[in-house]
């Protein structure tokens, strides 16, 4: 029996350690790599709709029968938080990221949106 | 034509059914309600209960495995995947291309909480021991508080094989009763003032951190723990799936009708090893208890490791973010979330909890990982 005992709080010991470890070794990684966090981003940003395209398929050939709708959208969001006239912007280029955030994650956001109603 | 009809009878399975296989039918019929209407885990229950529905049906031998002249059972040979250890890694897989370890990178403190809701297991492997249950049968029970299902049939399938249906079974009920488990532990260890407690927002992670961590992760951890490889390796893999960007189509592969097509098969062959003699025993009734108490005592040390926590920062850590340490992704992390929000509604902790919830994850794998070096 207090073999057992030793090995329940060897076990608990060793899980304990190996994720102490793991902790050091993800603060080891963000100050290797955590650095310049914008330009990183915004290479993520810019890089993503290139694999996205790669990637199109039928889904997305249906998706773009309102693609014009969405530019509109979009522009109108824009000018607004500008505060100035549609007419007035000249967008260029619209890049569509891959969602970052896990279905769970917007499950989530969506159920706290419902709450509130 | 009366031997006839006598003959044709005997081949029915009728004659043959026994009142255990009645009551297991009966059992499985419940599990099924509870799947349906209830939707308690529906994903997994619904296939395991009515695998033990078809385990269960007396003549129709699908888990029979081939001789006498028999190819042998259809569940019999789906289950070569469970005795062998294959599908638990390929779920795995998948949760790990459905996993988000920002959080954890984020603040990876929160790690330390997924390690203290570990204790749960190792607790109640001391209480299965008393209860006389093999080592073997005490650390398959005990990972039950890990809230991990495919680790729990994982080391099950590997220790304790007899065990599996009524391990599984019990793992996935608690699972999907957490947030009627957690929530009055969870209250009845913090204050009011701790509960209220708002986190300062996760920093960014950036995507060099996202790819080194699932690499560095599994170098390291199947280094320590070569036991737990295959399961860290595939959770790992399909998180680089994830985070790589490059490769969105095997992501979503893993994510979607991969792991469906493996849920489909592990459940069903899971609830087919309940047949009425492994299934209608005391220990079934024991394990179902000390599954509940694993979880219950690793909600509460997840709970009291993050008041430490919370000592330690001077009042920066919400406790409540402990619970989420009992890895079911994303249940025991949302109730985190529901319960503080009960105490400010203006207090957002699901992103915080998150960090101990796939840390759990992580820890409970670690957990499987030793009880397989010591007794496998």
């Amino acid at each position: 029996m207090w073999e057992d005992i030793l090995i329940a709080i060897l076990g608990a010991l060793v899980v304990f350690a190996v994720l102490i470890l793991l902790q050091y070794i993800i603060e080891a990684i963000h100050a290797f790599a955590g650095r310049n966090d914008k330009k990183q981003q915004k290479e993520t940003a810019a890089a993503a709709p290139v694999q996205y395209n790669a990637d199109e398929d039928a889904i997305q050939e249906v998706e773009l029968e309102d693609e014009e709708e969405l530019v509109a959208v979009i522009a109108a969001a824009i000018a607004a938080s500008l505060n100035v006239s549609a007419y007035d912007l000249n967008i260029k280029s619209i890049k569509r990221v891959p969602p970052y955030t896990p279905v769970w994650n917007k499950m989530g956001r969506q159920q706290q949106l419902m709450n509130r109603l | 034509m009366g031997d006839m009809f006598a003959k044709l009878l005997q081949q029915t399975g009728l004659l043959q059914l026994t009142w255990q296989q009645v009551l297991m039918m009966v059992i499985a019929g419940v599990l099924i309600y509870l799947a349906i209407e209830k939707k308690y885990e529906p994903l997994l229950l619904l296939p395991i209960s009515f695998g033990m529905l078809l385990a269960n049906l007396p003549a129709a031998g699908l888990m029979n495995p081939p001789g006498d002249g028999h190819i042998g059972g259809l569940l019999w040979y789906l289950y070569q995947g469970v005795e062998l250890d294959i599908y638990p890694p390929l779920i795995f897989l998948g949760v790990g291309a459905m996993t988000d370890f920002g959080p954890l990178i984020a603040n990876p403190k929160s790690i330390l909480l997924g390690a203290a809701a570990q204790f749960g297991v190792f607790a109640t492997f001391i209480g299965a021991l008393l209860f006389g249950f093999t080592a073997q049968q005490s650390a398959s029970i005990g990972i039950i508080g890990g809230a991990d299902g495919p680790t729990a049939i994982y080391l099950a399938s590997k220790l304790a094989p007899e065990l599996l249906g009524a391990i599984a079974i019990a793992a996935y009920s608690y699972m999907a009763l957490v947030p009627i488990i957690q929530p009055p532990i969870m209250k009845a260890l913090t204050t009011k003032e701790e509960r209220g407690v708002v986190m300062e927002q996760l920093r960014p992670v950036t995507k060099t951190e996202r790819i080194l961590f699932p690499i560095i992760v599994t170098i390291v951890g199947s280094l320590l723990l070569p036991s737990a490889a295959p399961l860290l390796g595939m959770l790992m893999l399909g998180n680089l799936f994830r985070e790589s960007l490059v490769v969105d189509r095997l992501s979503k592969t893993a994510q979607n009708e991969l792991n469906n097509i493996v849920v489909i098969f592990l459940g069903v062959t899971v609830g087919a090893t309940a047949s009425a003699d492994n299934f209608l025993t005391s220990q079934t009734l024991f394990i179902i208890a000390l599954g509940l108490v694993a979880f219950a005592v690793s909600t509460a040390c997840g709970v009291l490791l993050g008041k430490i926590m919370y000592k330690l920062s001077g009042g920066k850590v919400n406790p409540l973010i402990g619970s989420a340490g009992v890895s079911a992704v994303p249940m025991a992390a949302r109730v985190s979330q529901v319960v503080g929000q009960q105490e400010n509604p203006g207090n957002f902790l699901l992103m915080h909890a998150m960090g101990p919830n796939v840390a759990g994850v992580i820890g409970t794998v670690v957990a499987a990982g030793v009880f397989l070096a010591i007794f496998g």
